[in-house]
């Protein structure tokens, strides 16, 4: 599913914000990714979810080589990946239907399937209450779930999730994690950057770990090891 | 309902919001421009029509101021015979002394008489009905003329025509220049405004990149965004256009002068006119378009 070799990243002509990073990840996985602040977890989820060109070193992803890919199909890729942002990134001016149904509407959807999934959707995640309201009148873990629907609302194959339990009590982040699982039953591959070491504990996943742009450890599986 | 909004909230930026004002604007100097060259077109049409069917002949007076005016009159009178019987005249009348008397009246005073004066006679001669000094046999009028007066001359306005048609066609070009130059500033400013919408809203752009937009879809946006300020703009640049072109017609109506008046506008003018929305939105959105793409070419 996503291959990384000898992957190197900076921002301008910036230092190397990640260094020589190579792992595998294989399709229906479940992974965190962890590291102090300032490690390149963000950068790393950067790549995976092509906001980002490597400055060096090859990265495949859905079997397809990102340096030689022409720029027009990487839309097509795009719509394969959900992201949920460390800071949501809800757009204000819609309301919570209108910005989980905006992947939906991207893609060409009819106005029916957007109807009938963003409903399922946002009565999944328990805010069917909230469909009118803008971002800014829900409170925090209303905006993360939002985020969440938006980001599963085109069933992606593959889903990356920055911090999402950075805002939330201990709790919520549990129910958030079953949440998560539940999708990654469904066949979805997970990866979630987090600091929360008790999640990581508690959900057994394997872990990639960032120190300082290096990646010092892949996975408690062997088979995950680069 | 999710199709109801734009995805880019065009209307929390400044430079969108102001820029209908400042296409109007230009559309208004531009709808001026092209009106007045309408308005001359028209003042054109009409001078040379008036002109275009008439002629004057001008017998100097005799140099020997003894001669009776008597012979001054017979020699009028061959003349006025002469270019009567010329194919393609209507009339010939030489102006009285009275009607002289009236022109000259305001230099000379009343108690000149002109017939005192060196004047050359003048005859208006009027052609018929859609001849004008180039379909009439002219050579053969100058002939029958210059028989009773060698030193008559055959004045057709040519030559003060062709200057009237110059100097309206150079007013035309004046005109014809200020609207590209509005029409090149006005492209600039949309290019200028879609690149600040751009920066403004980078992030939503790099968001819906993330969902997978292609480059057209995000340049639809500001495309349509881009029409609907220059239909606006352009639809209250034409009417303040009207407006000032009706009142100025008024102005010059109630002032008794036949200058700048609605009747000088043709309705295919009008027409013109009201394409002008049309036209500026068209072009709007194309230059919106073109920038986009450019811009998100150069986006990861």
């Amino acid at each position: 599913m996503i291959r990384f070799e000898n992957v190197g990243m900076r921002y301008g002509t910036g230092p190397e914000v990640l260094r020589d990073v190579s792992f595998e990840l294989p399709q229906g996985s479940f992974h965190f990714l962890t590291g102090t602040s300032g490690a390149g977890k963000s950068s790393l989820m950067r790549l995976m979810y092509l906001a980002h060109r490597p400055s060096r070193g090859l990265i495949s992803i859905f079997e397809r080589d990102l340096s030689t890919i022409p720029r027009a199909d990487l839309p097509a890729l795009r719509r394969k990946i959900g992201v949920v942002f460390q800071d949501f990134r809800l757009l204000n001016h819609l309301t919570t239907f209108e910005n989980v149904a905006l992947p939906l509407k991207v893609k060409g959807a009819s106005e029916g399937m957007i109807r009938k999934h963003v409903g399922e959707l946002l009565a999944w995640v328990g805010l069917s209450d909230q469909m009118h309201a803008h971002p800014a009148t829900l409170s925090g873990g209303q905006q993360q779930r939002a985020a969440i629907a938006r980001a599963v609302v085109t069933r992606p194959q593959l889903l990356l999730a920055d911090e999402p339990t950075g805002n939330v009590d201990d709790a919520y982040a549990v129910r958030l994690l079953f949440l998560l699982q539940e999708l990654h039953r469904q066949g979805t591959t997970v990866v979630i950057a987090t600091h929360n070491h008790a999640l990581i504990e508690r959900f057994k996943h394997p872990v990639l770990h960032l120190d300082d742009g290096i990646l010092m450890r892949v996975g408690e599986d062997p088979i995950y090891d680069g | 309902m999710a199709r109801r909004k734009t995805d880019i909230p065009f209307g929390q930026d400044p430079a969108t919001r102001l820029l209908p004002w400042i296409v109007a604007v230009m559309v208004y100097i531009a709808g001026l421009a092209i009106a007045g060259a309408f308005v001359l077109a028209a003042f054109a049409d009409r001078w040379e029509a008036g002109l275009a069917g008439a002629l004057t002949v001008q017998i100097p007076p005799p140099a020997d101021e003894a001669l009776a005016a008597a012979s001054r009159d017979q020699t009028v009178a061959e003349v006025l015979n002469a270019v009567r019987s010329t194919q393609g005249v209507a009339s010939a009348e030489a102006l009285a002394s009275e009607e002289m008397r009236r022109l000259l009246e305001p230099w000379l005073g009343k108690t000149v008489d002109p017939r005192d004066l060196p004047l050359p006679t003048l005859i208006s001669v009027e052609l018929q009905d859609g001849r004008h000094a180039g379909n009439i046999d002219m050579a053969d009028m100058r002939r029958r003329i210059q028989a009773h007066a060698p030193t008559a001359v055959i004045d057709d306005h040519g030559q003060w025509q062709a200057r009237l048609v110059s100097f309206l066609g150079a007013l035309r070009l004046v005109a014809a220049v200020l609207v590209s130059i509005v029409a090149l500033a006005g492209l600039i400013m949309v290019v200028f405004g879609t690149r600040s919408g751009l920066l403004a809203h980078r992030s939503t752009i790099e968001l819906l990149h993330l969902f997978g937009a292609q480059d057209n879809y995000i340049a639809r946006q500001f495309q349509r965004e881009a029409l609907k300020a220059g239909l606006k703009g352009g639809i209250i640049g034409v009417a303040a256009t009207a407006a000032t072109v009706v009142g100025l017609g008024h102005g010059a109506a109630s002032a008794g002068t036949t200058l700048p008046g609605t009747a000088v506008l043709e309705v295919t003018d009008w027409v013109i006119l009201g394409v002008l929305p049309l036209a500026t939105a068209a072009i709007a959105a194309l230059a919106a378009r073109w920038t986009v793409l450019r811009a998100l070419a150069r986006m990861v």
